[in-house]
């Protein structure tokens, strides 16, 4: 289907590449720090994930962003304009999904969005109507379009959720936890969906199912305890932590060829998973050459059979919770 | 799509952006729910129901009443009870939002938080006017009819529900300012609700320690509204400027506090 960005005029970020930039952001709730000086850059066109634990200060980011909270300090501006001072013109380019969307119980699916489509713009019924169907069909939920809201499940409200949130096209998607109340299909769907509008949007989103995070994210930023952590293209998240992973697989008695291996200055941890009479270690080293050059002779060293022996990567979950723990000092 | 392309942004801008569509949206509740014919339907029977039996009672029993007899009647129902009215029917408008996230909704469009609360505002107080006042002032009149009594004159008798309506909004702009600043439903009802009982207490009081304060309440209001409806004429317009005056600081302290809202 030929569409029209209504937001097409303008332009896409405020001319340097980024559609979000904050300085020093910060938020104060009775004495307590929230959001401690969040300087952020979201490229535009780019799936954003925007990770940390519950409590880190994503939602409160994301409400600082819309204009539904003011910073204590510090600032911030959504395609060039000031998120405090024009905050209404940001959110016509704006769509949000909150992490429990709320409706008038009162309306239909099919009266949501049309209500919610008249925020950003008005033309022939049909047109509109047309914009709305296709909104409905993406969600699936075309054939429960003109029930009452109030008798939808979770992931019914989550799917609308989504369909609001991008019913005018927003030149910026806006998500808090959007997979968080979805089954696997579900969340199989909003990750697909996500993918679709990165065409025309950019997607900027709070999760931490980091599953997810790696399958559609390009660039990730970590938060804990109201600071920045980590801001980074994913794939140089995962490589620059500082050392190289190798997966060892091992027949029978593993416990030799653990002892040789973690005596070696340049292997800095090893990791045991056993699974059916087989022992998995994942040996995370700082010099390649050498690893590449003996990992398998010591393990083969005292009889112990190699079934497999690969460079693997590190995980978004490793990369996350080392730093989130060694934010927190290692607890 | 040629449909698709005739979309055209909503330009609305400052406090108006949103305005409109929220408007819409408050009156299809209204009609949506049927709000309007349950309220309709209450006001009936609460003030032109008493005035019927009251008539009825008067026709069969006592002296025949006139039609001055009925209007004050009329006139003492719709001033007493209405109010409440109002403060029960619009008490969660603000705060309900606020409890059930859709206001965090609606604000994440580009609607403004003075749209947000002047919707509602405009929307209650066209129907809230329709229902409880002029629908009820054209329903006296045929009750009138229906019982052989002169009617009043449509002139005099807009004159006196144009006041009872300023005395209203005086009420619904209260509970709007009182909505915008507390989180609970308690204080958004009790406040109001506890000077509408205790009103004529403070009246008593305040005519002994501060007498220049009675003609500002808003219940001295209700006289001038039936001397309106009688032919006379106002006797002093320090009440209509008192709750005028009143209603639009209570609109102004409403937005003011909304704008320093966090969601």
């Amino acid at each position: 289907m030929e569409t029209t960005q209504l937001s097409e005029t303008h332009s896409q970020s405020s001319g340097n590449g980024f559609v979000i930039e904050t300085s020093g952001l910060s938020k104060t709730f009775n004495g307590t720090t929230a959001l401690k000086g969040l300087s952020l850059r979201v490229p535009r066109n780019s799936i954003f994930g925007f990770l940390g634990p519950n409590g880190a200060g994503k939602t409160t980011t994301i409400k600082l962003l819309l204009g539904l909270m003011r910073p204590t300090s510090g600032s911030g501006a959504i395609f060039g304009r000031d998120i405090a001072a024009d905050s209404v013109e940001v959110r016509r380019r704006v769509g949000y999904l909150a992490q429990v969307p709320s409706y008038y119980t009162h309306m239909t699916a099919r009266e949501t969005l049309r209500f919610k489509a008249r925020f950003y713009y008005s033309g022939p019924k049909k047109a509109v109507e047309e914009r709305i169907e296709e909104a409905l069909e993406t969600v699936k939920l075309d054939d429960k379009a003109d029930r009452p809201i109030k008798g939808f499940s979770g992931g019914e409200r989550q799917r609308l959720g989504i369909a609001q949130a991008q019913i005018h096209r927003p030149d910026l998607l806006i998500l808090d936890e959007p997979a968080a109340n979805l089954d696997p299909m579900g969340r199989r769907d909003v990750l697909r969906i996500m993918e679709d509008l990165r065409k025309h949007s950019t997607v900027f989103y709070s999760t931490h199912i980091l599953d997810d995070v790696q399958r559609v994210s390009d660039t990730v930023a970590i938060l804990n305890r109201g600071e920045l952590l980590a801001q980074a293209p994913i794939e140089e998240l995962l490589a620059g932590t500082g050392g190289t992973v190798y997966n060892m697989t091992i027949k029978g008695g593993y416990e030799d060829a653990y002892a040789r291996i973690t005596a070696q200055a340049w292997v800095s941890s090893v990791s045991v998973d056993q699974v059916n009479g087989r022992a998995r270690l994942r040996i995370n080293v700082t010099d390649e050459q050498a690893a590449e050059d003996e990992l398998i002779s010591l393990a083969m060293a005292g009889g112990s059979v190699v079934t497999e022996f690969e460079r693997g990567r590190h995980g978004l979950e490793e990369v996350f919770v080392e730093m989130v723990e060694g934010s927190n000092g290692g607890h | 799509m040629a449909t698709e392309q005739s979309l055209r942004p909503v330009e609305a801008a400052g406090w108006l952006s949103g305005f409109r569509n929220m408007l819409r949206k408050e009156n299809g509740r209204w009609v949506g729910t049927h709000e309007w014919l349950t309220q309709s339907l209450i006001w009936l029977a609460l003030v032109n129901g008493i005035v019927t039996l009251v008539l009825y009672i008067g026709f069969t029993q006592a002296g025949i009443p006139t039609t001055m007899d009925a209007l004050q009647l009329f006139f003492m129902l719709l001033g007493s009870f209405t109010p409440f009215g109002v403060v029960i029917l619009t008490q969660s408008d603000v705060v309900g939002e606020r409890q059930s996230g859709t206001a965090e909704w609606v604000l994440s469009a580009p609607l403004s938080r003075e749209a947000f609360l002047l919707s509602k505002l405009a929307a209650n107080s066209a129907w809230i006017f329709a229902t409880m006042v002029l629908l009820q002032g054209v329903a006296f009149n045929l009750i009138l009819a229906a019982f052989g009594l002169p009617t009043v004159p449509a002139l005099n008798m807009a004159a006196g529900l144009a006041v009872n309506c300023l005395h209203l909004l005086f009420w619904l702009t209260l509970t709007l300012m009182l909505g915008a600043s507390f989180h609970s439903r308690g204080p958004v009802l009790g406040i109001p609700i506890v000077f509408l009982i205790l009103q004529d207490l403070v009246a008593q009081l305040a005519s002994v320690y501060v007498p220049w304060l009675v003609p500002m309440m808003p219940k001295s209001l209700l006289l001038q509204g039936l001397q309106l409806a009688q032919g006379d004429g106002v006797t002093s317009l320090v009440p209509f400027v008192a709750v005028a005056l009143l209603s639009m600081v209570f609109t102004a302290a409403s937005v003011w506090r909304f704008r320093r809202e966090e969601f």
